[in-house]
């Protein structure tokens, strides 16, 4: 994946100036400010769920009656899971050198998304329905029932944040002819979305501990 | 690698390409990608916060001069001292030296054209004007928490006024700017060093910044989904920090100090870093136990992870753990005084030059060891019962923000500003800026020791007439204007300096880091030729060259890009 130098200041990369002297040093930056990036969002979602935790386990008097999660979310969590073993397709048809093999996962994983994020809406919906009985019973205990907004809110974000590369590397797959430069890209959002899976899961335990 | 000759550590000539020069016009600076640029964009925002947050400051003096206070009601007094604690923090120390110096020389003190992901460090920035700009308005919204935002004043509709979400808002953005700065930071150390520079070739400040952006990495997303929390908690009542719902405030507080007492290391460390240079390279002398100041950042930045309950030994939390806490706390001493003590190995038999840099950093180790030994006071159980929440943790608490994090900026700021501006500013003025600071600044704050210890609570608008108060208030009032004549001096001789100003050296102070090796200002690309590498505190190859008011390289000893050449 090296190439040789491209600009007038012997180097490649962002910038007029060229940081890199390689574009390989390039993706291999890129790959630590995802590292960082991922341990930024761990500490971030960890938090979450130890104050949740920390109120849930600091109560002895929680309530047995609130209500269970809605179903839709055991099928966007299916679909979450779908788009996981969709990109580890897209990296390794990318490993084998298979264009088509790259747009049909990359493909599934588009489809997969959208139908995560139409599930957690309805979902979403559905708890809302729900709200004005439980809020009534559950006055000193709303981080059980107001935790499931915070949880698919702050995760719904993230996973919006992770459709701007997953729409460039779709794009460039699906429209364009894919070159090895775009292997880095694809490789950093399969890291992601399994990341976005992997808290996804940890999130939805802590729900069903606090409900 | 190839060598640089001497013509490159002397100043360029009239007119030359620099990165001030480089390309004119508004937007040239607003959407640079150039570190440099960023960097004083940087610059300009904190002292222009600085400016604020100070207007605030005297407010809260001035109030302060009389029993019955001079000019505030009590609301007015709950704002003007929050919003002079949040734009300080968040605005003024947090991003004094990694964003604005750090920016500057990072770089080109690591031999590196630019930071390893120069667009992320413009969204940065911008990230942190938004910021700015949410926490600055809540001002007109009528904050008045304290910068800390606890529980439950923040959440109690009826005493918080109002401004606590655009400010928790923008604490949060300001957050992720710092993320995004301290990644950047990480990476461009691990991935940009060029051949040669290995770790403990790295300045000593390049050392400080590592330790700072790990723990922005690592603590600052907690502040974040606490805040977010916050302002949710405030706006629909999820039960996590208020205890009508089944929440909890202390939770806040934990939560809260899991990561601003790291960020006080955010603040302190690379101050240290920017110390460990000025001592070194104004003392002429080899940094005395390089290796020992580097790892006493690493563990200052780990320690720092294990003391957030110091601050809440009176919030009825655990007596066990209040002591393993105190432990922990008394532990950070030893690496900060393992800096101390070497710094002051290398300025022993050095050849010290009593300029305002090193006057300024000789300041910061003064008032760094009064901040750090009263911290063992407050450290300790029994005496932090009595003087919590009074005015000696506000003494303390300056000594070591702003009488070390601020003024080891401000020594940066002097160190780096012919190298910022290319210009020199005027060593007569700037020696009696300090002198005056050092005057004003201690009137003001070892005052309030002595009122802490005499019971007077902080956060109080008014104290009763017969307390014994009001003569310590008075001195402190007078010892802040003072401050603020030095401030308004400084800003005063910068400025001229711009305009008429000495041309500055390649390398004025006598500095071997590489930043001392390209033009001041430096050009475009930071380095013509990449430039060698060699022991960066070793000061004996260089020699003052009269004609151009700097430092040259000695013409009897080789340099090193030759040994690398022939290697």
């Amino acid at each position: 994946m090296s190439q040789p130098t491209t600009d007038n200041t012997g180097s490649v990369g962002e910038g007029a100036r060229g940081v890199y002297k390689h574009d390989s040093d390039r993706v291999k930056a890129g790959s630590l400010g995802l590292l960082l990036l991922l341990i930024t969002l761990g500490m971030l979602f960890g938090g979450l769920v130890l104050v949740v935790l920390a109120v849930r386990v600091g109560d002895e008097a929680w309530p047995a009656n609130l209500p269970h999660l809605p179903w839709q979310v055991w099928v966007s969590t299916a679909s979450l899971l779908a788009t996981s073993i969709a990109f580890a397709e897209a990296v390794a048809a990318m490993r084998r050198g298979s264009d088509a093999g790259i747009r049909l996962a990359l493909g599934t994983a588009g489809i997969m998304v959208i139908l995560f994020t139409g599930m957690q809406g309805w979902a979403w919906l559905d708890w809302y329905e729900q709200m004005p009985a439980v809020e009534a019973a559950t006055q000193q205990h709303r981080v059980g029932v107001m935790g499931f907004w915070v949880f698919t809110g702050l995760h719904g974000m993230h996973v919006l944040g992770g459709l701007i590369p997953l729409g460039m590397v779709a794009w460039y797959a699906l429209f364009r002819t894919w070159t090895a430069s775009r292997h880095g890209l694809l490789r950093h959002t399969a890291i992601y979305w399994h990341f976005l899976d992997a808290v996804w899961v940890v999130l939805l335990l802590t729900m069903l501990v606090i409900l | 690698m190839t060598t640089i000759d001497n013509t490159s550590l002397q100043a360029p000539a009239l007119g030359s390409d620099n990165y001030l020069t480089h390309t004119r016009g508004f937007l040239s600076w607003v959407l640079t990608l150039d570190h440099k640029r960023i960097g004083v964009m940087y610059l300009v925002s904190v002292l222009t916060c600085f400016l604020l947050g100070g207007v605030f400051a005297m407010l809260v003096r001035t109030q302060l001069v009389v029993p019955d206070g001079l000019i505030l009601n009590q609301d007015e007094y709950n704002q003007v001292f929050t919003i002079h604690g949040g734009v300080m923090v968040f605005l003024v120390i947090l991003p004094g030296i990694p964003a604005a110096l750090g920016n500057f020389v990072l770089p080109i003190m690591l031999g590196a054209k630019d930071v390893a992901f120069p667009r992320l460090n413009l969204f940065s920035y911008w990230l942190w004007v938004t910021g700015a700009v949410l926490l600055v308005i809540s001002i007109f919204a009528g904050l008045d928490t304290g910068w800390t935002f606890y529980t439950p004043y923040s959440i109690d509709h009826d005493s918080a006024m109002g401004g606590v979400i655009p400010a928790v808002s923008g604490a949060f953005i300001l957050g992720f700017a710092g993320i995004f700065t301290g990644m950047n930071f990480i990476v461009t150390i691990h991935r940009l060093r060029p051949d040669g520079m290995n770790w403990f070739r790295m300045p000593l400040f390049l050392w400080s910044i590592y330790a700072t952006a790990v723990i922005q990495v690592l603590a600052t997303p907690v502040l974040g989904i606490t805040l977010a929390l916050l302002a949710v908690e405030r706006a629909f009542g999820i039960g996590i920090f208020n205890p009508a719902l089944g929440g909890d405030p202390v939770l806040y507080q934990h939560f809260f100090w899991f990561y601003s007492h790291p960020a006080v290391y955010i603040m302190i460390l690379p101050a240290m870093g920017v110390i460990s240079e000025i001592i070194a390279v104004h003392s002429h002398r080899h940094i005395f136990g390089y290796n020992f100041i580097a790892w006493s950042s690493i563990a200052i930045a780990i320690f720092s992870f294990l003391v957030w309950g110091h601050h809440m030994f009176t919030s009825g939390q655990s007596p066990l753990m209040s002591v393993i806490f105190s432990f922990i706390t008394f532990s950070v001493g030893i690496p900060s005084a393992v800096k101390v003590f070497n710094w002051l190995a290398t300025m022993y038999k050095g050849a010290i030059s009593w300029n305002t840099t090193m006057l300024w950093g000789m300041g910061f180790i003064f008032l760094f060891m009064i901040g750090g030994l009263t911290g063992m006071y407050l450290g300790t159980i029994a005496t932090d019962i009595h003087l919590h929440d009074t005015y000696f943790v506000v003494a303390h608490f300056h000594y070591t923000m702003m009488g070390s994090a601020l003024v080891g900026f401000i020594a940066g700021l002097h160190h780096w500003w012919p190298k910022i501006t290319g210009k020199m500013f005027n060593e007569n003025a700037g020696r009696f800026a300090f002198v005056l600071f050092m005057i004003g600044y201690n009137m003001t704050f070892f005052t309030q020791f002595m009122l802490g210890s005499h019971g007077m609570p902080r956060r109080y608008a008014t104290y009763p007439a017969d307390a014994g108060f009001q003569m310590y208030n008075i001195i402190s009032t007078i010892g802040s204007y003072v401050m603020a004549i030095s401030f308004f001096m400084m800003a005063g001789y910068f400025i001229a300096s711009i305009f008429k100003g000495r041309r500055a050296a390649a390398n004025p102070w006598g500095g071997r880091s590489l930043e001392w090796q390209c033009s001041s200002p430096p050009p475009h690309d930071n380095f013509s030729e990449q430039p060698a590498v060699g022991d960066c505190y070793d000061f004996s190859v260089l020699r003052w060259d009269e004609a151009t008011h700097g430092y040259v390289w000695r013409e009897d000893v080789e340099h090193p890009g030759h040994d690398a050449e022939q290697a």
